[in-house]
């Protein structure tokens, strides 16, 4: 009887435990990963930053690129679903001029793009002005 | 031992009649005007957001645009988007996002002819009343006139059946060479939402 009596608490617990893990992973579902390029800056080219590696494993971005259009930095990142299935995350572009200060802070909404299962698209954004010298691309889940 | 099991318990099951009471009191708190925002099915925030990013990134990165640009900033005004579509959407807004990314960008100036009404008085004051300082009054007749003429529509389609409801938007918008009538760029962006009735109709 007793024995049955701590197996119930356990139980009881163990749902608790997991009410509360849900609770605390479904706050932690805004960040995502980071794509950050500086490209005039040799050493700090290109780099990407995780920070939620469950999406990394279903989303990664690859291929960064950027070129100068009329005097604006005009960027383009490739987004890939890793899964079969499909996935929907959003995307959003942040510049920066060359003391790090953001350009246009806060003008560039989230996008949002529904990836297919396994296919990669292009993420493409143009500098809102021309002292912008890197940026940086967010991806998270929506 | 078991004390202790039951003041975890206790503690995990305050822990937990909290985090649902919390989630029944209504609140209100400022949130990210950024964020994608699917409240309902009719034109968002984010769609004027997408709209206004594709339009301007497309314009600035646009090659025969570029040209003109490198050397001057021409003038530009722009004219109402006609919306086709059968809600009642602010179009100036939108079209107010797009100039102000477009004149941040220090590529174009802008003349505004939703003010001419205003120009003209007060021009009309400083050079006729008698109470201005003619040498300090703006003179008439000196106002740059516009090169380009931006304008557009936005059109859309709604489709639904017993379970699903779909609406297709579709922006176009052109760029117009005023003294020859030419389109110099034009782009489109299409937005695709869908609303699927939940098992429970709900």
């Amino acid at each position: 009887m007793k024995r049955a009596k701590t197996s119930n608490q356990n139980y009881f617990a163990r749902v608790f435990a997991s009410v509360l893990l849900v609770a605390l992973l479904s706050a932690c579902s805004t960040s995502g990963l980071e794509a950050i390029g500086t490209p005039d800056d040799a050493e700090v080219q290109k780099h990407l930053l995780i920070h939620n590696d469950a999406l990394a494993k279903k989303i990664t971005i690859s291929d960064m690129r950027t070129r100068k259009t009329g005097g604006l930095l005009e960027v383009k990142l490739t987004l890939s679903n890793l899964t079969p299935r499909d996935k929907a995350v959003s995307y959003r572009f942040s510049w920066f001029d060359d003391d790090e200060f953001e350009v246009e802070a806060g003008v560039d909404g989230w996008t949002p793009v529904s990836l297919h299962g396994a296919q990669s698209i292009s993420v493409q954004g143009v500098a809102p002005n021309g002292s912008v010298k890197s940026y940086r691309l967010n991806v998270k889940g929506q | 031992m078991l004390m202790k099991k039951r003041s975890i318990l206790l503690g995990l099951s305050i822990t937990a009649s909290l985090l649902l009471l919390q989630a029944c009191a209504s609140k209100v708190a400022y949130e990210d005007a950024t964020e994608v925002e699917t409240t309902t099915l009719e034109f968002g925030s984010t769609d004027l957001q997408q709209i206004a990013v594709k339009m301007v990134d497309s314009v600035l990165s646009f090659p025969p645009v570029v040209e003109v640009t490198n050397q001057r900033r021409p003038v530009m005004f722009v004219d109402k988007i006609k919306n086709k579509t059968t809600e009642h959407i602010d179009t100036e807004s939108i079209t107010d996002t797009i100039s102000t990314r477009i004149l941040r960008s220090g590529k174009f100036r802008f003349v505004d002819m939703t003010k001419a009404a205003e120009v003209r008085e007060q021009l009309a004051f400083q050079n006729e009343s008698g109470m201005v300082n003619r040498n300090t009054a703006a003179q008439i007749g000196r106002q740059i006139g516009a090169e380009y003429m931006m304008y557009g529509n936005l059109s859309s389609i709604v489709k639904k059946n017993n379970k699903v409801k779909d609406v297709y938007y579709k922006f176009t918008l052109k760029l117009m060479h005023l003294e020859s009538g030419i389109i110099e760029w034009s782009d489109e962006k299409e937005i695709r939402k869908r609303r699927k009735k939940s098992l429970f109709g709900l």
